[in-house]
């Protein structure tokens, strides 16, 4: 995604100094709340002119705002598709004309307007809900329909504000899987803000990190949030985001492959209701795991994955240890424990380790 | 004497176009008022609430001394007459001047209950300015649009002071259903008057009625309906 920013203000609330050339095709923005990520969105979609002393804002080679020669595109004219927290969706209108609301400008781009909304429809499964106005559907539903909106529109730049923040929290998990197929399906760049890391995890190639204002750090996923500070600032700690598909299930057990189909190493969860060879997204807290240096045999946990240990990171009081499970590139997991364990155990870079995890530890959405 | 079918029509006629031209005027104005902050906000406010507190008659008198030959609108600063006073002119702009206030402030208030957020997600959607007034902010605000013209034209039609002054109590030219009971009732024409009086009541509650019907607006909450988690499963 082309989408270059540089923001610098003295006003001394919202933005104070961003800039970054968002390179990535889905890039977060990751922060507490009031950090300035939703003034940032509504910038960059012309909803909001904050006072600046430098703005700048260029998409694919077309300048959106630049404050020194007095350029402000109207947000009409940006061709952003913004996806706000609280929905927004037109009470008056039905779903269906919710969706529609953007037409005019994907008609004008010469887009199949219909086959626009068929796709939308089937990916983010709205069929049901076409007929039923916006007061009539839940916080997921009404997701979903701003999400559809927004493509219908021909939007070149999806902007999410916190996706999974107004969902319930057993549900909130389940539009990830939407903006997946999203994701694949339509091809438009996305920039997610969100102050939970997992949906970042998730979704995003590239992370940048926001505090009062400022850009405070950039990086892939992983790599940002394994960072001492963003580490121990994480409320319920670090979880490891891991893709499996569905092998088999017993009558209490599940056994996905994770990562790679084919290769993956196996792990089993508490079943679910999922057909065999569904994806599913597992989230695995890292405080969650336990190391063993040989193999142990007689425990109730009921995976006991080979691993090698690729990387320590030492916090103050817990070590976070990254490891590779078996021959999977991609199947990165880790485990945070305690200076003392380290010590004991002898860990370094290129042991070998078992990870030790309870089939419950791993939470499935979908 | 003017048969009461003429006094009547010609009073809704005047208080129809009155609320016609206080709606055109008064629908932007509202609007503006209502998105947009500007230096003597207040002042324009308290100006054009001034006809709700002042004595109908002060109005009037306002408006005489504007339209006399010598007054800022009058014949002799112009170069030519407007020739409203004592005309059916005068009737409809004392109708409009008393009513514009009290739609003004119904208007306002409609538009400051549609959230702003709706009008510029429409506009990310690739919709121009005007294209969201009215697709987005006249539909969400037009109950109480409604509601508010309903109101000045009530407003109109109950007009006595300011509207005596202008265009006086001329049978066949500018007398309204508030003046002809008054004549009626000064010239002991008592049947006159209590038709005139049952046409007064019966009108003014169907409109009343109109407005308090259109005060309840159909809500569109963000909430659940209440029935939401049985009949519709996530």
């Amino acid at each position: 995604m082309p989408l270059s920013i540089h923001i610098e203000s003295d006003a001394g609330v919202g933005l104070a100094s961003f800039q970054h050339e968002f390179a990535a095709p889905v890039a977060g923005v990751f922060g507490p709340s009031g950090c300035g990520k939703t003034t940032l969105l509504e910038t960059i979609c012309g909803m909001r002119r904050p006072s600046m002393t430098t703005g700048r804002i260029v998409f694919n080679d077309t300048v959106w705002l630049d404050q020194a020669q007095g350029i402000c595109l109207p947000p009409e004219a940006r061709n952003v598709g913004y996806v706000p927290q609280q929905h927004l969706l037109f009470p008056h209108w039905l779903v269906r004309q919710n969706l529609l609301a953007g037409q005019k400008r994907a008609l004008a781009q010469g887009s199949d307007v219909k086959s626009l909304m068929q796709q939308a429809v089937d990916a983010l499964e709205l069929g049901d809900l076409l007929e039923r106005y916006p007061h009539q559907l839940s916080g997921g539903q009404r997701q979903r329909v701003a999400l559809g909106r927004a493509l219908i529109s021909g939007a070149k730049l999806l902007l999410l504000d916190e996706p999974l923040a107004s969902l319930d929290h057993k549900l909130r998990y389940r539009i990830i899987p939407f903006l997946q197929q999203i994701r694949e399906t339509f091809q438009v760049p996305m920039l997610i803000v969100s102050h939970q890391p997992a949906e970042l995890q998730a979704l995003c190639d590239e992370v940048v990190v926001m505090e009062q204002g400022r850009l405070a750090d950039k990086g892939s996923p992983r790599d940002v949030f394994l960072k001492s500070e963003i580490y121990s600032a994480l409320e319920d700690g670090f979880e490891n985001i891991l893709y499996g598909h569905v092998v088999s299930y017993t009558e209490t057990l599940t056994t996905l492959k994770l990562c790679d189909a084919k290769l993956g190493p196996e792990v089993q969860v508490s079943r679910i209701d999922l057909p065999a060879g569904s994806r599913a997204l597992l989230r695995l807290n890292a405080h969650e795991i336990m190391l063993a240096k040989q193999p142990v045999a007689k425990i109730s946990a009921r995976n006991r994955l080979p691993s090698r240990i690729v990387e320590l990171r030492m916090l103050p009081n817990k070590v976070i240890v990254v490891t590779q499970v078996g021959d999977c590139a991609e199947a990165i997991i880790a485990a945070e424990v305690t200076p003392d364990a380290v010590d004991s155990l002898d860990l370094k870079v290129g042991d070998g380790v078992f990870l030790v995890i309870k089939s419950n530890s791993f939470q499935v959405c979908r | 004497m003017e048969p009461i079918i003429n006094v009547i029509l010609s009073t809704l006629a005047w208080a129809s176009l009155a609320s016609l031209i206080v709606f055109l005027l008064g629908t932007p104005l509202a609007y503006w008022m209502a998105r947009y902050d500007f230096i003597g906000k207040r002042a324009l406010i308290a100006i054009s609430s001034l006809p709700l507190v002042l004595p109908p008659t002060a109005v009037g008198y306002l408006l005489l001394l504007l339209l006399a030959d010598r007054g800022l609108l009058g014949r002799e600063t112009l170069g030519f007459s407007l020739d409203i006073l004592l005309t059916w002119k005068g009737v409809v702009l004392a109708y409009c001047v008393m009513s514009f206030p009290l739609y003004l402030r119904t208007a306002r208030v409609s538009f400051e209950a549609v959230d702003p957020g709706l009008e510029s997600i429409n506009r990310t959607l690739g919709n121009s300015r005007l294209a969201t007034f009215f697709a987005v902010t006249l539909p969400l605000a037009k109950r109480g649009l409604a509601a508010g013209i309903i109101l000045s034209f009530t407003r109109a039609m109950g007009e006595f002071g300011a509207t005596i002054m202008v265009a006086a109590n001329i049978p066949g030219k500018t007398q309204t259903l508030a003046s002809a009971i008054y004549s009626a009732q000064q010239s002991g024409d008592d049947t006159r008057a209590n038709i005139l009086l049952m046409v007064a009541i019966a009108l003014g509650f169907i409109l009343v009625y109109l407005t308090e019907w259109l005060a309840q607006p159909k809500r569109f909450t963000n909430s659940h309906a209440s029935n939401y988690a049985t009949v519709h499963p996530h």
